[in-house]
């Protein structure tokens, strides 16, 4: 659309190195979500993990929260560039257990355009440099709802703490411009 | 309750009987805004209007009480807030709050007190000065589960009492002028420290009018902290002074609210030093009180900002805008929050009145920022940002309007250390709309809007290509309101959607998903203090994507939901004071996945979901006397589903209170 010398000509990619690891599902169910996450946070790419948050997406941190960090406006667009930062620093294997476990929430309401899920959730976050992975973990509202593209995350607030972990907002924190 | 508690609670009561003796008296004032503590600028509004008032005889002694519970399925709140306030004339106002709010959690077992007691004294001098004094005590107490494993509570716990003096008489010749000197002193638990605080300030902004058109303002500022902090009775951290210096400039040129030139300067330097948790977790004190350490963060910013607007022509305005900043942060103890940004912006507008009933713009944006985030991060980058965008608005006739837009931006992001974090990305956008109103006859209008988006994803490097991808949107929406008769109106949108994502490298990856969907909304008056509300929403949606199959692109289905939702209410309105509501809500959702079978697309599961709620409520507003407000919405929730919690299967939601002003 944009003939060569335009100012709005992107530059050319190079072309694939070897096979995509994008492991997207379609949301059909809620829980599609979380596993889109997940995938999303381990592949190199950021098109799983941007295309399961919502335009309107925001993070609110646990009540009391004093660490790095300010969570007035987080919203979609630095939500994916905490994301984007994060797999630069943290190069090793990442991932994003959502619930206990066993993969159990507390508590879940699910009706048929919003869910919301309740429960645990643990980051870990390797920097491929042979130290022990980063935990990050906590306790979530996840709150879901249906779009046209299929469901995707709301809003992710933080309402408790797991052991002695830090929290997602300590992570987030970290990185915010 | 603290000695300061104490104090503040006494002071009300001096208050009280100060005022009965004084009784009421004439004086020019009117009521003042009732709720909240008295601040420096509701004083001097207060105050301003005794100047203007009437000579009706008011109450100097205001004493007020509200009580206030609400309540939902996640949260149940109660408050009650006791205020005095004591306005003897000469300028002078005594406020003493008393404010308990307790907060119930449902769904996350979790518990919130807060208190807060204060007492505030302030005097406004028009034309010369403005003084206040407040101590206060404020108390909260969160229980969460997770910390209650520790056995403790957050729990903040603050005393303070802080002063201001500003100065408003114009000094050094200026037309305005303000030099302010503040103090504040506080102590208490903040989580998991006890801080002792002493802080201390000044300022000055003074405003110059050189001419008519030009004027020149500028301030500048400097504040001092010193702080100490104990973890538990051993590790103590004292005497942490922190300072913050700040410097603002202003010129001005022009009459009109759209200035021909505009320059702001801002710059602020300040070093924070306070007792820090690894990373920022509190909790790691909890285990290890020696982990603390005295954090010094140092933060310098500056920027400048200059607008410009001017009209060559009757018909043609130009905006232009330029803005610049630097900010950088340096921390001693947690060095990955270390960071350097600078950031170039450059905007230009251009409105042209073609005609008398069309107009139409342009906008031209070009932005570069540097983001440097230390030695040790990969993620350090440079960005630049270029958007072009037009509209055009035009009125063909009184009843037939056509509005077009459309935008094209480019984004591009170079990392720093490529070699270590190849994350070189380009993301170039159009965007295009086009709408269309019109009212063909009387009572009925329509309106058409088309949506196109084209956002294409370009990972440069050969390790992240390949999730390299273009998303599409085209949405056509035709909207129908129609009003036949005074007592219905009738609105119904289609919305026919396309959005897909194509993998530029893998079609294998791509999806396709299509919407159809009718919202029909018909509101009726039965009898002018009954209405009923109908909104149906029919939605179907397809799940699919285009691939290649023996060299042709074919539409395959993998998924289709078809969902109906059915919303009728029902309101009785004798009076504004009374009403009597009712409603139901139902929601069904049919889900089918699909797959190929030789030639045909069949189903292979379904599944039928079904939601909903039923609501019944009534509103009642009573006054009490002469000062007195009961204020009652209250609600019964049913809700049906497979998957609904306990606490949101039936629920009250409340909103009630009850105000007194003696």
């Amino acid at each position: 659309m944009c003939q060569a010398g335009c100012i709005f000509d992107p530059r050319e990619a190079e072309d694939p190195a070897g096979e995509d690891d994008t492991c997207w599902i379609p949301p059909n169910a809620p829980t599609d979500v979380f596993s889109n996450l997940d995938c999303g946070l381990g592949s190199a790419g950021n098109s799983s993990y941007e295309r399961s948050l919502d335009p309107d997406f925001v993070f609110i941190p646990r009540p009391g929260y004093d660490g790095p960090g300010n969570f007035e406006e987080w919203d979609f667009t630095q939500e994916m560039d905490f994301v984007t930062k994060l797999k630069g620093d943290y190069q090793g294997e990442r991932s994003i257990r959502f619930g206990d476990a066993e993969g159990r929430f507390e508590r879940w309401d699910v009706a048929t355009s919003d869910a919301t899920y309740w429960g645990e959730y643990r980051i870990t976050l390797d920097s491929g440099t042979g130290t022990d992975p980063d935990i990050f973990a906590g306790k979530a509202e996840f709150h879901i709802v249906r779009g046209t593209k299929g469901w995707v995350i709301k809003k992710w607030e933080d309402y408790d703490v797991v052991d002695s972990f830090p929290t997602s907002a300590n992570i987030r924190g970290s990185y915010q411009q | 309750m603290t000695k300061q508690a104490w104090f503040a609670a006494a002071m009300s009561l001096v208050l009280v009987f100060a005022a009965r003796g004084a009784g009421a008296v004439d004086v020019q004032q009117e009521e003042t805004v009732s709720g909240g503590t008295a601040t420096a600028a509701q004083d001097t509004s207060n105050a301003g209007k005794e100047e203007a008032a009437d000579t009706t005889e008011v109450d100097i002694f205001k004493p007020s009480w509200e009580s206030k519970m609400t309540g939902n399925d996640s949260e149940l709140k109660l408050s009650s807030t006791a205020r005095v306030q004591l306005e003897p004339g000469g300028g002078w106002i005594f406020t003493n709050r008393t404010n308990v709010q307790k907060r119930i959690f449902r769904l996350l077992d979790t518990y919130e007190l807060t208190e807060e007691l204060s007492a505030s004294a302030s005097k406004f001098e028009p034309d010369l000065y403005l003084f206040s004094f407040r101590i206060g005590e404020n108390y909260t107490r969160k229980t969460l589960l997770g910390l209650a494993r520790y056995g403790k509570d957050l729990v903040i716990d603050t005393e303070s009492a802080t002063f201001s003096f500003v100065l408003t008489r114009p000094v050094l010749g200026a037309r305005s002028s303000q030099i302010s000197i503040n103090g504040d002193a506080r102590r208490g638990l903040n989580d998991f420290k006890y801080d002792r605080t002493l802080s201390g300030g000044t300022g000055a902004f003074l405003r110059y009018g050189i001419s008519d058109s030009l004027r020149v303002s500028g301030g500048a500022g400097t504040s001092r902290r010193r702080q100490a902090s104990e973890i538990g009775s051993v590790i103590a951290f004292d005497g942490m002074p922190s300072r913050t210096d700040t410097l603002r400039a202003f010129v001005e040129y022009g009459v009109s609210k759209k200035k021909p030139f505009h320059l702001a300067y801002n710059w602020s330097d300040g070093i924070d030093r306070k007792v820090t948790p690894p990373r920022g977790n509190a909790l790691e004190i909890l285990d290890d009180p020696e982990a603390a350490r005295e954090e010094e963060e140092h933060k310098i910013g500056q920027s400048i900002d200059m607008t410009s607007f001017f009209q060559p022509l009757s018909f043609v305005s130009v905006d232009l805008a330029f803005e610049h900043n630097n900010n950088e942060q340096k921390n001693r103890v947690d060095t990955r929050l270390n960071k350097k940004t600078e950031g170039t912006e450059i905007t230009a507008k251009v409105l042209y009145e073609y005609a008398e009933r069309g107009r139409m713009s342009f906008t031209i944006e070009n932005a570069k920022s540097d983001v440097d985030l230390g030695p040790l991060s990969l993620g350090s980058y440079e960005e630049k940002d270029k958007k072009f965008g037009m509209g055009i608005a035009h009125r063909i006739t009184d009843s037939l309007g056509v509005t077009l837009r459309g935008s094209v931006s480019l984004n591009q992001r170079f990392l720093k250390k490529r070699e270590q974090n190849p994350r070189d990305l380009d993301v170039l956008y159009y965007a295009g709309s086009a709408n269309m109103t019109a009212v063909p006859f009387s009572g009925v209008n329509t309106s058409v809007n088309f949506t196109f988006n084209r956002r294409e994803t370009i990972n440069i490097d050969r390790t992240l290509s390949a999730d390299n991808r273009i998303d599409y949107l085209y949405q056509f929406v035709p909207v129908l309101r129609l009003k036949p008769a005074y007592w219905v109106t009738v609105n119904q949108n289609y919305t026919l959607k396309f959005e897909s994502t194509e993998f530029v490298f893998d079609e294998n990856n791509n999806t396709l998903d299509r919407t159809i969907g009718v919202e029909t909304l018909a509101q009726f008056t039965i009898r002018w203090f009954i209405t009923f509300a109908f909104r149906h929403e029919y939605q179907k949606r397809d799940t699919g994507s285009y691939r290649r199959r023996d060299g042709e692109r074919r539409y395959g289905r993998t998924a289709e939901n078809i969902d109906n939702d059915l919303d009728l209410r029902l309101t009785y309105r004798p009076n504004p004071e009374f009403a009597i509501r009712g409603g139901a809500k139902f929601q069904t959702q049919e889900s089918s996945r699909l797959a190929k079978q030789g030639t045909q697309t069949v189903v292979v599961s379904s599944n039928t979901f079904e939601s909903g709620e039923f609501r019944v409520g009534l509103d009642r507003k009573r006054n009490i006397g002469a000062g007195g407000v009961f204020d009652l919405k209250i609600d019964y929730v049913r809700r049906y589903g497979p998957n609904v919690t306990a606490e949101r299967r039936e629920y009250w939601i409340i909103d009630a209170s009850l105000k007194f002003a003696f």
